[in-house]
């Protein structure tokens, strides 16, 4: 017996265990492992401060960190958020849980919290997919207005379950620009129809891909990844007619936890984030595509260089994410 | 008692380990109390929308658990009936996909539908997918029923009746507890899978509770909007805890299978179909693997996914060593004492979704100040003993329950302590003890949820690592993992199968030495 004590007792001891005290920083980031690993190591490499690392992933509806990050709201043990979407992060804003951080670097931000509890920087894109040999001599989408269109069939037409993540933001965006009534006829209109609401952006790109989906509406990185791998789609910004309100841009978010164990090595790793030498490197991966306002081209993508950006800012965005949530899981989780 | 008669450590292991069960669920209500003025306690009633996503959700759980039996029940009659090394191969075959996530499945099948061009959407495929996914678990709980049926029962009827009626009549009865219990227990998996529906356009009330997450961000919150879902679960955990009640003895595991008569051609060709059926998963996976790693010319499986296997297989290793001997300690005070309280506890464990634990986890370790638990695996190790103790101690207590009580007794005469619970009690419940082994390894070893919520920073779990890749299109890393999980399931499930059988063979030549005059 207690031998068997001996045993369970060492082997608690060990998963205990610290593996090694050095200078470091706690970030814990909803970007994909394989955009921000490299980042970290750069970072490492150039400041000699260790990155550990949490990844969260859309499969969890990109709840987990959050959640996390509540959860040890007592205690916290992140230093740093870094947010491939900004919703999440002014969530956290509200909860009280960020520090006011003013980064040397800010200037080169999209947009900041005018309480500095977050800075919004680099960016993805949403975008049309589309499938050109599935769509045939069909009429080419041009706006997000198209999904709710006929000239196209219903279930050949997609988008992600508009609940979570981006898409979740880009739904409180048509609430904030069109106003909640039209923004409920327009999902009203998806929904009596019958396109497909699938269960993540990536599954949106695959669809595509396989030609099951004729088109449909996604994130820019996901697009790429299946434009530089050669799959036959083609990328559209929607709504860039001369009237058009332009596509969403959804930038990253970046927020220093308040009481987090390396608060100083926080606000390093932000300024080294929101630096230039980070910007060009998550560029050429393909993880920014709007960079300063203009489109990254440092990046084998093909990514129209001519866009019309949605006027939206986060601030105006957030307000509406709540209702519009509220609405959308009444109308779609059934 | 376990431990011989030193019953006070007994009982403050009990507290402890019940405690480590049940806080992160106490923790949780004791913050819906402190914030009872500001919590809106009607989110606990589902409503019109939500009663009907749960009734659905219901109705889809009990239809994929219902054709997973039509199917398990037959194929698993016939491969048992295959005797030898293949025999034993084909079972592990069969059960193997076992450790591969659902939400894996579903995506190796969607490929094969969109392949053939057939519908990958609606209640039909939806659910035909599901059961798939969950068929090597209820492939395995019919097996280990069958495993206890009594050769001499099914002989005697031989005499005078087919093969088909002495299946129905005299094996599927004595199988039924362990059937039952496996069927449960999928319905308590199923009801709380959110996204292999999901990827077929079907929504369950699963997703509900990260819809209320991802909008509140409220533990609490989440905690009232899932309580309808959490009393279902246990709702049929009790139903599997009864049903294990009345297991019987593992007598036959030693014996050789039934040699290969034939039986009514309806009832063999049925059974041939229902092999093939259950060779589905595992056969869709391998395709879908083979197929991506072929089709791309993508290099083996990176530096990063071996890692990632690693970390999980290490930590999901020290789980399962961990929470076997705690389940034990818990089984036998609830085989001795029969005390409501740990019932109580065993089905919280089991019913309360893995997101809600790990955020319990987190504020309990924050309130106890426990840093050293950050450090390395000591938060994940903690929320996963959560869920895996109460699963093993269902196990263990059906094979206590069971076991042959006289040796037990007779040794106490003589002895008391350590050597009675070594040389009498593990030789009598081996075979659950190593079967709750390979379970909750199995079970561990690709779990997301819980990783996402406690992994400590740097951890590399192979479950996000899967979804990572998922999500940036490298589905050739995934096929890779998805081999090397298989290849991890076959390893140990037939490592853990020899085992069973060398330890129960021997204890069933013991039992027939007992009756010799």
């Amino acid at each position: 017996m207690k031998l068997l004590n001996l045993i369970f007792v060492a082997v608690f001891l060990m998963g205990c265990s610290d593996p090694e005290a050095v200078d470091e920083v706690i970030v814990y980031t909803s970007v994909d492992q394989h955009y921000s690993e490299p980042l970290f190591e750069q970072f490492q490499r150039d400041t000699g401060i260790k990155v550990r690392a949490v990844y969260d992933v859309e499969a969890n509806k990109t709840t987990g960190l959050v959640n996390r990050i509540i959860s040890e709201r007592k205690r916290p043990k992140a230093d740093v958020f870094w947010n491939g979407e900004y919703s999440q992060t002014m969530l956290l804003a509200v909860q009280g849980l960020l520090e006011a951080y003013y980064s040397p670097q800010a200037e080169r931000a999209l947009w900041l919290d005018p309480l500095n509890r977050w800075t919004a920087f680099g960016g993805r894109i949403r975008v049309l997919i589309i499938n050109p040999e599935a769509l045939g001599d069909n009429p080419m989408p041009d706006s997000i207005f198209d999904l709710g269109d006929d000239r196209w069939p219903a279930d050949k037409v997609a988008l992600a379950l508009p609940l979570f993540g981006t898409t979740a933001t880009h739904a409180a965006s048509l609430w904030s620009h069109l106003g909640p009534s039209a923004a409920i006829d327009y999902f009203l209109r998806l929904k009596v129809r019958g396109i497909q609401f699938l269960d993540g952006n990536s599954v949106v790109r695959d669809k595509v891909v396989s030609g099951d989906i004729w088109f449909g509406l996604t994130d820019s990185d996901d697009a790429c990844v299946a434009a530089v791998s050669g799959k036959p789609i083609t990328i559209k910004y929607p709504d860039q007619q001369s009237d058009g309100m332009g596509t969403l841009v959804i930038p990253n978010s970046v927020a220093l936890i308040s009481g987090g164990p390396n608060t100083a090595n926080g606000r390093t790793f932000i300024d080294y984030l929101l630096g230039k030498e980070s910007e060009d490197l998550l560029s050429r991966m393909g993880w920014f595509h709007v960079v300063a306002g203009k489109i990254n081209a440092s990046h084998d993508c093909p990514l129209p260089q001519q866009i019309r950006i949605h006027t939206a800012t986060p601030a105006e965005i957030y307000p509406s994410v709540g209702t519009s949530r509220a609405f959308l899981r009444e109308l779609l989780l059934r | 008692m376990i431990f011989g008669q030193t019953r006070f450590p007994a009982i403050v292991a009990t507290i402890v380990v019940a405690g480590l069960v049940c806080a992160p669920l106490l923790v949780l209500c004791m913050e819906l109390l402190w914030t009872a003025d500001s919590i809106n306690l009607g989110k606990a009633w589902p409503g019109t929308r939500g009663g009907l996503l749960l009734f659905e959700s219901f109705f889809f759980s009990l239809c994929v658990t219902i054709l997973g039996l039509m199917v398990a029940i037959p194929a698993a009659s016939l491969l048992m009936d295959v005797t030898g090394y293949s025999g034993q191969l084909l079972r592990l075959l069969a059960i193997a996909p076992v450790t591969v996530p659902p939400f894996l499945h579903a995506m190796a099948w969607q490929r094969l539908l969109e392949s053939i061009g057939a519908s990958t959407q609606g209640f039909a495929v939806t659910f035909a997918v599901e059961a798939a996914a969950r068929l090597p678990l209820l492939l395995a709980a019919v097996l280990i029923g069958l495993h206890f049926v009594d050769p001499r029962a099914r002989n005697a009827a031989l005499i005078y009746a087919g093969r088909a009626r002495t299946f129905f009549s005299i094996t599927l009865p004595q199988a039924r507890p362990a059937i039952i219990a496996g069927a449960c227990m999928t319905m308590v998996f199923s009801l709380n899978e959110y996204g292999l529906p999901a990827l077929f356009q079907r929504h369950t009330y699963a997703l509900e509770i990260f819809a209320e997450y991802s909008v509140s961000g409220s533990s609490v919150d989440t905690l009232l909007v899932a309580l309808p879902l959490v009393l279902l679960s246990i709702l049929f955990a009790v139903i599997a805890i009864r049903a294990l009640s009345s297991l019987p003895s593992p007598v036959a595991i030693g014996s050789s299978g039934q040699t290969l008569l034939a039986g009514p051609w309806l009832y063999d060709l049925l059974r041939t179909l229902a092999v093939a059926v259950a060779f589905s998963p595992l056969l869709v996976l391998l395709w879908g693997a083979v197929a991506l790693i072929t089709g791309s010319g993508a290099a083996p499986i990176s530096m990063t996914g071996f890692a990632a296997m690693a970390d999980s297989a290490a930590i999901a290793l020290a789980a399962t060593i961990m929470a076997v001997p705690c389940a034990w300690l818990l089984a036998e005070n609830l085989h001795r004492h029969r005390l409501p309280v740990l019932w109580l506890v065993v089905l919280i464990g089991i019913a309360l979704p893995a997101s809600l634990s790990g955020a319990g986890s987190i504020r309990l370790w924050s309130w106890i100040g426990g840093e050293l638990m950050y450090k390395g695996w000591g938060l994940p190790l903690a929320g996963m003993l959560v869920g895996l103790i109460p699963l093993a101690t269902l196990l263990l207590y059906a094979v206590i329950r069971n076991s042959d009580h006289l040796p037990w007794d007779a040794a106490r005469v003589y002895h008391s302590g350590p050597i009675l619970w070594w040389k009498i009690r593990l030789f009598q419940i081996w075979p659950g003890v190593i079967g709750a082994f390979f379970l909750l390894f199995a079970l561990s070893l690709p779990e997301l949820e819980l990783s996402l919520l406690l992994s400590p920073p740097g951890f590399s779990a192979v479950g996000i690592r899967i979804f990572n890749y998922l999500h940036y299109g490298a589905h050739e890393q995934v096929a890779y993992l998805i081999l090397l999980l298989l290849l991890v399931s076959l390893l140990l499930g037939g490592t853990i199968y020899q085992m069973i059988r060398y330890q129960v063979r021997l204890d069933y030549r013991e039992r027939e030495g007992y009756n010799k005059p």
